[in-house]
Parts: structure tokens; C-alpha cells; sequence
């Protein structure tokens, strides 16, 4: 089978047994089934759904193509002075300033009298100073290194912490090998959940953390893993962001959740996840990846086929020829 | 679901669609005639074959004629002890049957001597067949059968000959997971694994032999389809070539029998008669007072069945043979079940098995305990059948209770609670009933039956824990059942056992039905 991806993507290779190899073809053609859709415009609903001989891999090869695309469509920064302006004052956010990430506190979005938006932090500092507390002021086109903290509750009368720097980015070379170094930053710097992956929590898991990749930097092999591009939310530290998350299909209802997110990218691993969630996030592209060998795999197929009943154009980004011979897929586009 | 390395994944995917290596037919006059006899008599008698002087005949011989079809078993695989006691009661059958089908009653006397001369056969025609192909191979081969019921008889089987020691007994389920590095036999026709059409959409071999008796139609053609879907040309040419080897031209016999006539069917009418009569004075000498609740019956490996009830909050425990962290039991609600899973019934034992633990813990308490329990529920029972169960509601709301609705009143009532959370609300069920006076003693009972059960529970998960950490997971996976035996605790056996399918009707089930396994002759016709 040819390749039919971008470059920088196939420079990918796995570990085995401490030797490198070339990225079997499934892999390519997951990576690129991601791709295609990650570049897809969200005028229509897309529809993908493959059937596998085995879903291994297949949902987090796919996000690594996702990531690599659904980047570089996205306009963050105005994304991002959006937040800034709607922010509360007195938020813990981070600055991310070259390799350092100083924890500090929003103090509104200002014009300091040269005419020019800037953003003030309020920054932490280990004693208290003589005139009040120190406030940075950043320009407004900075305003993807100011990133609002989730967890911390510390308010700005009650505690002063000291300024710490934190790794921004590990495996840094790995990632390189997929994405650009703007939007390496990016990447390491906004947390968003860009695309949700619904199936075997535990799976994903295994194959998200445990299974080195490299790339080729030339001289040298960069390792990392999967989690490190497409960086689900499970799976992040604490200071770490995220671009995805993985929902576990076992769950008894999701309707509960449907509000929390609103990807612009749905990949339902196996049938169960599919056949439950059906309903929800009816404005975000599908990749649905169906495993042959799995119990429901027939009743997930008929509700393909009842949607594809429904579409209302056919869509084939693929070649045959780009197609493995154990996979069968379609794909079609629905009114939203 | 186990875990797949890409190295494992890649070997997946280098077979695509699969390839039939050969079909070999087997040839044995004396099993011909006994099926074909078999087949004509059943449908001469058209629909008077549901007769109840048929029915259990028509199990016994049916079932034969699969099993000895579907796996490489001798002809007198059940034993001989066995055999002459069938042997005994079919003969009883064929000297009443003058009286009640005189017109067919030379046709069962003649499919019951054949089937005699077969029973005095220590043949196995498709073992040999299957002889001749690996005579061939330089490792080891696997044989597919359909039913994991018949592992330990082929097991036996190939341990009569020696060249047959490079065999490995596999069923579908075994081709969920990683690739065989081996050669795949086969057994029986193809449409019998048209449940698990994986084998060859998803295969983990490149090319398979299938072995089957010569009469046997074999012809198999993908039922689930993508539609619009694109496929590599190569794997569409694979496709078409395995359609077409599959598909024989019919000119070795001109009497072929359609697989799908011999696989046992699933009485469920059958079923549900057996579960909603309301019968059974030895087990539950107080019929009347039997609560009967709407269940699903799910299909389990080997032929069994169970109900399990259906109520929305209602769960059941689930053994997941492939959690590698943790514990591999869960609860579950039985509205999440799907087939695939592995369900832990009662296989021993009437009653539900955490009442039986519970009482074990209240010792000589138990007996008071339970009667005071009926007592209240069913003079509340009584109250509802009275009027309504809203004017029941509507009176328990002014003597006192908080919480009464009409699914609060319908569970207080039934099994599946013990008493009311608020002593208030069960205050208030005393005052209604007339029995006021014991309310303070009969809710220090109620606790301490609470009390016991979940003490019960407890004790029954850790040792039920410990005896599947003991036993190999692996055989649960193969053979789709396991039973554990928790007698420390006088909870009698349980089993493991495989869902295989869900009937979609609900059937009304007494209580102490609930969660135990149906015998295989309450269920196949």
C-alpha cells in the first residue's frame, strides 16, 4: 500500500525489543483516516466508519492524525483573548514564558495608556512586598502563554507561592516529528478537548502510555508515546494540558455528560461506546472503528447502515488501493 | 476485550479476507441413513412433530445427530452405560407409539435401529479424515468445533490415537484474539458459525480445511454487510473466491440436509410455560404467597439458561476473565448485559444464594426472622389487592410516611428490598397494616436481616474472589463455564457461565427462579 500522509507523519517508527521499525501500513492508514478528518470543514457532519479485524491501535493511531490537522486549522490566539476577556478577575492562570511556567493570578486585560491591549499577572512572589504585589503585563498577542489553572482554589488574599518552573514539553523531539514547532507551543501551552475517543478505558490506556514510538531526528531516534501527541485528559498530569479525552464505553448513561463537551472530532473504539452515545454530539465528525470479533459488531453495523441511509452525500477520501485488505470502510457526509 | 501489541496486530492484518485450503467430505453410509430417516420422519409429521409424545424424542435424537456432526466424536461417545439407557427408554417409545402415531410408528422403529447399530460403532469418520489432513503438516493444528460442551469428549477422542497429539481443541471465541501460527481445521458446516462470521471476515489464519459428513449442505455467504462500503480489490477477490469454494455443486449425493435443520432450537415459548406456571408445591409449599416479578432470559453456553430480572435498578455479577488489574468481578445492571459476557448463576441450591449466607450468619434467628419479614409484606400485599396501590400511597402519606410512592410501595412489598430506609416510612406500613404493636421488634429484625446480607455479600464476594484468582481464567475464555463451589459459606455452587443470547420478550418469573440455571431440557425442543 502507498503512502498517502503527510511527511512529517511517516517518519514515525515503533520500538521493538530496543530495535526501530517502520510504521506497519494499518498504522499509516489509521493516522491518515485521522488526518482527513482532523482537515475536514465543519460545514457538514463527516461520517467514517471501518470495520477492523482488530481495534488495537486504531483510535489512538487515528488521534495522532487528528492532532497533527485539527491544529493547524484552529485560530487559538483569538480563542484564547476570548477566554482572557471573559475571565474572571483573580483567576490562578499560568505564564508560560520561554522554558519556564510561573503560576500567578488574571488581573484583566488593560490599556496602559499607549494604546496597546496588554494582559496583567499578578505574580506570586515567596514574601510579601513593600508596595502591594508585583503584576506583570504581557501584549495581548501573548495571550496563548497565559492559560487558566483548572484545579488550583487559592485565592489572592490568602496565599503567596513562590515562583516555580515546571518542563513544558517532554519528549519534545518525539512530538516534533508530528507537529511544527508553533504548534509544538500550542500544544504544550492550551488545554482543550479538540476530539473525545469512546471505548476500553483500560485498552487505550495501555496503548496510549506503554508503547514507545521514535522518530528520526537525523542522527538519533527520539522516543515517547502516543500520549504525549494526542494528550487525553485522563491521562494528563496536573500540569500538564490536553487536547483530547477518552470517555469509557462501559459507562451506564451518557447523556450526563454530553454537555461537558463539545469536540469537533468523535472516535467511537468499538461497537458498545457507538451504540450508546449515538445520540449525542451530533455537531462533531465520526470516525467509528468497529471491531469484527466483538459481540455487538452486527448491531453496530446496522445502525451504520440505517445512518448511512440517511446521508446526504457520499464522501470517499480513500483510494482502494490506500485501504488495507482486512478493512472495509465508508464514509459519507449528513446534514447537521 | 485482551490487549493487542502492534507486532500482534500486524499478523492480523497480513490475512485479510480468508482462504478455504479444501473441503473434505466424509462418507459413512450407516450416519446417512440414520440423519436422512431422521429428517423425513420429522417432516412427515409436519406440525404434529410439537406433540408432546414427539418432543423429548425428537431432543434426544436431534441433539445426537448434531453433536456427532459438529465435532470428531465416535459414534458411542456418550458411553455405553449411557447409550443402553437410551437405548431402554427410546425402545419404550417405539412399542407406544402404534398406539398414538400408528402411521409413523415403522419409521421411528427404523431411525432407532439404526441409531442402535451406530452406538455399537466405535468409529469416528471425521477424526480420521482430520487424521489424514494433519499426516500432512509438520506442527501442531488446531480443530474447530462449534459446541465448547464437546471439548472433553474430542479431547478423549484424540488422546486414543497418538499422531493426533499435535491437536489443539479451539472454539470461536479463541479467534477473537492473537493470530494462529497454526493450520485450522474446521469442523462441520460453515454456516453453523454464522454467528461468528469474524472466523472468516476477521480470520487469524490465512486459509482453513473444513471437515463435514458428505450430506451436509455447506454453503456460506457474508450476512453483515457495510453498505457502501470500499475495499481493497484483493480483499474483494478473496471474498469472492471464498463464496465460491463454499458454495458446492451438489454432486456427491443427491440427498443434502441444510445445516440450520440440525442445530437444536430454542424452545423460549417452551421455556416461559415451564417458569410462569404457577406450580412447584415442593419447592414453595405457600404458592399463593409466591411474588412473581417480569425477567429476561438470557441464553447461556451449552445449552442452559437463566432468568434474571429485569427491574431497571436490578444487577447482577459479571466475571471479566480478561481484567488484568483488580478484581474480576463486578457488578453490573442486568440492562447492560450483552452476549460475549460471563454471567455467575446459581447451578445448586433454591434459593438466592446471599439469603442463604444470611441466614447462615443469623443462625437460629433466621427462621423468626424470615416469617416476621413475609408476615408484614404480605399484609401489605393484602392492603394493596384491598384497593389501590395509589389509595395505599395516599394512606401511608398520613400515618407518617415521608417517601411513599407507587414504586416505593411495589418495592416495600417485594423481595427486592428489605424494609424501608426510614423508620418513619416503615412506622407508617405497621400503623396501616394493624400491627403497631411490633413495630419497634419487627424493625430491629428487618436491621439485622439488613445486616446480615451485607455481611453476607461481603463474605461471599471475598471468597468467591479468591476461588476465581485460583482457578485458570483461561479455561473460562475456552470452554465458556466455570463453577465454584463456595460450601465454607453453605452457598452450594455457582457458575460462570458465557451469554450466548438475550430473548427480547419478558416472561413473568416466581422469585426463587430468578438467577438459577434452566436444565437443558427445559429449554431446547
Amino acid at each position: 500500500m502507498k503512502s498517502c500522509f503527510s511527511p512529517t507523519v511517516a517518519k514515525i517508527y515503533t520500538v521493538e525489543n530496543g530495535q526501530y521499525k517502520d510504521l506497519p501500513d494499518w498504522c499509516s492508514f489509521f493516522i491518515r483516516c485521522g488526518s482527513v478528518l482532523g482537515q475536514f470543514s465543519d460545514e457538514s457532519w463527516a461520517m467514517m466508519v471501518v470495520c477492523v479485524p482488530t481495534r488495537a491501535f486504531a483510535a489512538v493511531l487515528s488521534g495522532v492524525g487528528i492532532i497533527s490537522k485539527l491544529m493547524m486549522k484552529a485560530n487559538q490566539k483569538s480563542k484564547q483573548i476570548k477566554l482572557l476577556e471573559d475571565l474572571k478577575l483573580g483567576t490562578p492562570v499560568f505564564v508560560y514564558e520561554k522554558d519556564k511556567k510561573i503560576k500567578g493570578f488574571f488581573n484583566g486585560i488593560k490599556d496602559l495608556g499607549d494604546g496597546k491591549q496588554r494582559i496583567g499577572v499578578q505574580v506570586s512572589m515567596s514574601k510579601p512586598r513593600k508596595f502591594g504585589p508585583l503584576v506583570n503585563y504581557y501584549p495581548i498577542e501573548n495571550a496563548t502563554n497565559i492559560v487558566p489553572i483548572e484545579k488550583i482554589s487559592a485565592s489572592i488574599s490568602n496565599k503567596t507561592l513562590a515562583p516555580r518552573s515546571y518542563d513544558l514539553i517532554r519528549n519534545k523531539g518525539f512530538i516534533k516529528g508530528v507537529l511544527t514547532d508553533d504548534l509544538l507551543w500550542e500544544l504544550a501551552t492550551v488545554s482543550q478537548t479538540e476530539f473525545l475517543i469512546v471505548g476500553n478505558a483500560r485498552l487505550l490506556a495501555s496503548e496510549l502510555k506503554e508503547n514507545d514510538f521514535a522518530i528520526n531526528n537525523g542522527n538519533f531516534y527520539s522516543k515517547g508515546v502516543l500520549q504525549d501527541i494526542i494528550r487525553t485528559k485522563r491521562f494528563s498530569g496536573q500540569n500538564d494540558t490536553f487536547r483530547s479525552d477518552i470517555i469509557p464505553s462501559d459507562r451506564s448513561t451518557f447523556p450526563d455528560i454530553a454537555d461537558n463537551y463539545q469536540p469537533r472530532i468523535v472516535v467511537f473504539d468499538g461497537s458498545m461506546g457507538f451504540l450508546k452515545s449515538r445520540t449525542i454530539w451530533r455537531k462533531a465528525h465520526w470516525l467509528v472503528i468497529l471491531d469484527r470479533t466483538e459481540p455487538l459488531f452486527d448491531e453496530a453495523v446496522s445502525l451504520a447502515n440505517e445512518l448511512y441511509m440517511q446521508r446526504k452525500e457520499d464522501w470517499n477520501p480513500m483510494s482502494p488501493d490506500d485501504i488495507p485488505p482486512s478493512v472495509e470502510i465508508v464514509s459519507w457526509l449528513l446534514n447537521k | 476485550m485482551q490487549y493487542i501489541t502492534i507486532p500482534e496486530a500486524s499478523k492480523i492484518y497480513e490475512f485479510g479476507y480468508v482462504s478455504v485450503t479444501q473441503i473434505h467430505n466424509v462418507l459413512h453410509e450407516k450416519f446417512a441413513e440414520f440423519s436422512h430417516d431422521l429428517r423425513d420422519l420429522e417432516h412427515g409429521l409436519g406440525q404434529e412433530n410439537k406433540d408432546n409424545f414427539w418432543v423429548p424424542i425428537f431432543r434426544l435424537l436431534r441433539r445426537y445427530r448434531y453433536y456427532v456432526s459438529s465435532a470428531p466424536l465416535p459414534f458411542d461417545f456418550r458411553g455405553e452405560e449411557k447409550n443402553r439407557e437410551i437405548m431402554k427408554w427410546l425402545k419404550d417409545q417405539v412399542s407406544l407409539c402404534p398406539n398414538i402415531f400408528p402411521d409413523q410408528a415403522s419409521q421411528l422403529a427404523k431411525v432407532i435401529s439404526n441409531l442402535e447399530a451406530l452406538y455399537r460403532l466405535h468409529e469416528n469418520p471425521l477424526l480420521n479424515s482430520i487424521d489424514n489432513i494433519i499426516s500432512k503438516f509438520e506442527k501442531k493444528a488446531s480443530v474447530l468445533i462449534k459446541e465448547a460442551t464437546l471439548i472433553p469428549y474430542v479431547a478423549s477422542a484424540i488422546q486414543e490415537k497418538r499422531s493426533l497429539s499435535i491437536l489443539d481443541v479451539v472454539t470461536s471465541s479463541q479467534l477473537r484474539g492473537l493470530a494462529l501460527s497454526q493450520p485450522l481445521i474446521m469442523v462441520g458446516a460453515s454456516q453453523w458459525f454464522y454467528q461468528d462470521e469474524y472466523i472468516f471476515t476477521a480470520p487469524r489464519v490465512s486459509n482453513i480445511h473444513i471437515v463435514k459428513y458428505s450430506w451436509l449442505d455447506c454453503h456460506w455467504k457474508q450476512s453483515i454487510e457495510l453498505y457502501g462500503a470500499v475495499n481493497n480489490p484483493k480483499r474483494e477477490a478473496a471474498k469472492e473466491q471464498f463464496e465460491a469454494t463454499t458454495s458446492e455443486i451438489k454432486e456427491l449425493t443427491s440427498y443434502w440436509i441444510n445445516p440450520s435443520e440440525l442445530i437444536p432450537y430454542i424452545d423460549w415459548d417452551h421455556v416461559k410455560k415451564n417458569l410462569e406456571v404457577k406450580q412447584d408445591m415442593v419447592h414453595n409449599p405457600n404458592a399463593e404467597e409466591t411474588e412473581y416479578v417480569d425477567a429476561k432470559l438470557f441464553l447461556l453456553e451449552g445449552g442452559a439458561a437463566v432468568a434474571l430480572d429485569c427491574d431497571p435498578s436490578s444487577k447482577t455479577t459479571v466475571v471479566d476473565p480478561e481484567q488484568r488489574e483488580g478484581s474480576p468481578l463486578k457488578r453490573m445492571l442486568v440492562s447492560d448485559l450483552k452476549p460475549g459476557m460471563f454471567i455467575l448463576v446459581r447451578t445448586q441450591g433454591s434459593r438466592e444464594y446471599v439469603a442463604i449466607v444470611a441466614d447462615a450468619i443469623m443462625g437460629s434467628k433466621a427462621m423468626t426472622a424470615r416469617n416476621e419479614q413475609k408476615h408484614w409484606k404480605l399484609l401489605l400485599k393484602n392492603s394493596v389487592q384491598k384497593s389501590t396501590i395509589s389509595a395505599v400511597v395516599y394512606e401511608l402519606r398520613g400515618l407518617g410516611s415521608i417517601i411513599a410512592n407507587e414504586i416505593n410501595v411495589r418495592n416495600w412489598m417485594s423481595y427486592r428490598t428489605i424494609k424501608p430506609q426510614n423508620r418513619s416510612d416503615f412506622d407508617a406500613i405497621m400503623r396501616l397494616i394493624g400491627i403497631e404493636q411490633n413495630a419497634e421488634s419487627y424493625w430491629l429484625t428487618m436491621c439485622m436481616i439488613d445486616s446480615a446480607h451485607l455481611r453476607a455479600g461481603q463474605r461471599i464476594a471475598r471468597l468467591l474472589l479468591s476461588e476465581v484468582r485460583k482457578s485458570d481464567i483461561s479455561l473460562l475464555l475456552r470452554t465458556g463455564r466455570m463453577d465454584f463451589t463456595l460450601a465454607a459459606v453453605g452457598a452450594g455452587k455457582l457458575s460462570a457461565i458465557r451469554v450466548q443470547g438475550i430473548n427480547a420478550e419478558l416472561v413473568s418469573v416466581p422469585v426463587y427462579r430468578l438467577d438459577r440455571l434452566l436444565e437443558e431440557g427445559d429449554i431446547y425442543g
